[in-house]
């Protein structure tokens, strides 16, 4: 039985947030976020740039003092509290991997720091993906020093893994092994992943709850197939547009001889056409892009 | 004990070119010596130190103070490395954008913090300690090609300049620590802005008001320059072949205790202040 499954056990009170609130200044940053990171799921984070996704996770590990509680396993963390990474692994947004060790000194240096690195995945991960042992982290490529960082994190059993745009700057091949990886070799149904992500489109197979932040707040977390099948994605001609506004539609897409908007699933407008919508749809109803509907 | 090491070990991985800045210096100043006597004896023929034997007290005297200026020289280079790295090693994974890597595993602050004062105190205290045997071994082997024993005095020198090593760490060090988890960019600079307009503002009372206010500058000058003091009062004398400690007491005066002190406060301090600090 490894280390998290006898935690699993143990304490069943998962992650928690509460009331989370930080301000930069007079700047508020996060305002009053609550939700609870459940086990065994895949959870979406999305926001715009600058909503405050980064800074949640960051108050989540204890890397920023904040208002209200983070909770874990039942015991609170406090600032910079290094017992959250006995059960957190996070991979931050902009490779943060020490450019001055080599890759194998890395490597080394997680294997000795961290009692939850797991030698026989770690083995088995690092001989498939063939890193230069022993060229500096500094002189690698970003993938490469993602797919490092993924890598390292993978191979430690912990429970909750917390990705804050870890594919940001990739290209799509990187990005699509990136998340394979994740799912192949992570993923379980005791382990959770907390991601943000722009490219949303990408994962949104994956994700199981979304939760969306818009300047600080929490505006919604939801089961994704529930949040689906409260939405459609309503397509009516160019010239009932008007009908798309009276409905309340924030954000109305044009296509050539259409226009569409995403609705809830309970209005019904004479002559439209009815699709599932994605998240970044709904992201756009719920929270708004930049420009009103008009 | 594992988490430890490996603290240790990366930084030195981390750190190893800055800690190696002594050894560098030395080895200059050694290529340099020898460049010089190479230069000189095909310029001006092998030096004459038939005279130097006369008097085999002033042969003896000048050794000493070859051994203790060079070994002075070393301290002073090494305590140096020490301040420097006081800030490169709270700082650096911060400037290098690597900090939430290294403070996302699961080990204590108090242990991260330990580390690091192992690795600069300790480390170059180790360091210092071979450089000053070396550095003494090949003058003394120097000194032996023209038929002189510089060992005995050579080693009494030595002995005298573990001690100020110590001493000048421990009185400097904590206050560049405190800095250093103060500032996270540029905190020597910082350091020492902060005590030059303390001087500046104490020497202004002093002309304007008559107030005598302490001055910091002065209290590291006069740390840095405890081996002259020594020579000075007569501490450190050239005693060829016996050694006397006891009279280092006397630098143990009321300004150094309370000195003492406050760097003991100044320590914990920097644990709360790098403790409190953000990581973004």
């Amino acid at each position: 039985m490894t280390v998290y499954e006898k935690t699993f056990e143990n304490h069943p009170i998962p992650y928690q947030v509460k009331n989370l609130g930080k301000s930069f200044g007079k700047f508020k940053a996060l305002d009053n976020v609550s939700f609870t990171l459940p086990w065994g799921k895949i959870v979406g984070l999305l926001g715009k740039n600058g909503a405050g996704k980064s800074t949640l996770m960051r108050c989540m590990l204890g890397f920023l003092d904040h208002e209200g509680t983070v909770s874990l396993d039942g015991f609170n963390l406090q600032h910079r509290d290094h017992r959250v990474f006995e059960q957190v692994a996070f991979i931050p947004d902009v490779s943060g991997l020490d450019d001055r060790l080599t890759v194998g000194q890395t490597i080394d240096y997680v294997r000795h720091m961290n009692p939850l690195f797991n030698e026989e995945r770690s083995g088995r991960l690092f001989a498939r993906a063939n890193l230069p042992l022993n060229k500096k982290v500094g002189k690698l490529s970003k993938g490469m020093k993602t797919k490092l960082y993924l890598l390292l994190t993978i191979s430690l059993d912990v429970r909750y893994l917390l990705l804050d745009e870890p594919t940001l700057g990739l290209d799509i091949a990187f990005r699509k092994e990136f998340f394979n990886i994740i799912l192949g070799e992570f993923f379980d149904e005791q382990r959770t992943i907390f991601i943000s992500t722009h490219q949303v489109e990408e994962i949104e197979d994956m994700l199981q709850e979304i939760i969306f932040i818009d300047n600080g707040k929490m505006v919604l977390n939801e089961e994704v197939e529930s949040l689906k099948s409260r939405y459609s994605v309503v397509t009516v001609s160019s010239d009932k547009r008007q009908s798309l506004v009276d409905s309340g539609a924030r954000e109305i897409n044009n296509t050539l001889g259409f226009v569409s908007a995403v609705l809830p699933s309970d209005i019904e407008i004479e002559g439209a056409i009815y699709n599932r919508p994605s998240i970044s749809d709904i992201f756009m109803e719920v929270v708004g892009g930049n420009h009103a509907a008009v | 004990m594992q988490q430890f090491k490996a603290l240790i070990i990366k930084e030195w991985n981390t750190h190893k070119r800055n800690y190696l800045i002594p050894l560098w210096v030395l080895l200059a100043v050694y290529a340099l010596s020898i460049l010089t006597l190479i230069y000189g004896s095909i310029r001006y023929g092998l030096p004459s130190i038939i005279q130097l034997g006369v008097n085999a007290e002033a042969v003896q005297s000048v050794l000493w103070v070859m051994q203790f200026g060079s070994a002075v020289f070393i301290s002073w280079i090494c305590i140096l490395t020490t301040l420097a790295l006081s800030d490169a090693t709270l700082n650096q994974d911060y400037t290098k954008r690597c900090e939430i890597f290294h403070l996302s595993q699961p080990v204590s602050l108090k242990k991260i913090l330990g580390s690091k004062a192992v690795f600069v105190f300790l480390g170059i205290f180790l360091q210092y300690l071979i450089l000053v045997i070396v550095n003494y071994l090949m003058i003394s082997a120097g000194m032996a090609i023209f038929g002189l024993n510089a060992l005995t005095s050579g080693w009494n020198a030595i002995l005298y300049t573990i001690p100020y090593y110590i001493t000048s760490v421990l009185m400097l060090m904590p206050t560049s620590w405190f800095f250093a988890s103060l500032f996270r960019k540029n905190s020597p600079l910082m350091m020492i802005l902060f005590f030059a307009v303390f001087d500046i503002v104490g020497l202004i009372l002093k002309v304007s008001w008559g107030v005598k206010l302490y001055s910091l500058l002065g209290f590291w000058s006069k740390v840095l320059t405890i081996p002259f003091q020594l020579v000075g009062r007569k501490l450190a004398a050239p005693k060829m072949l016996s050694i006397d400690f006891s009279n280092w007491a006397t630098f143990w005066n009321q300004e150094n205790w309370i000195w003492l002190g406050i760097n003991i406060i100044l320590v914990i301090v920097s644990y709360f202040i790098y403790k409190r600090r953000n990581i973004t």
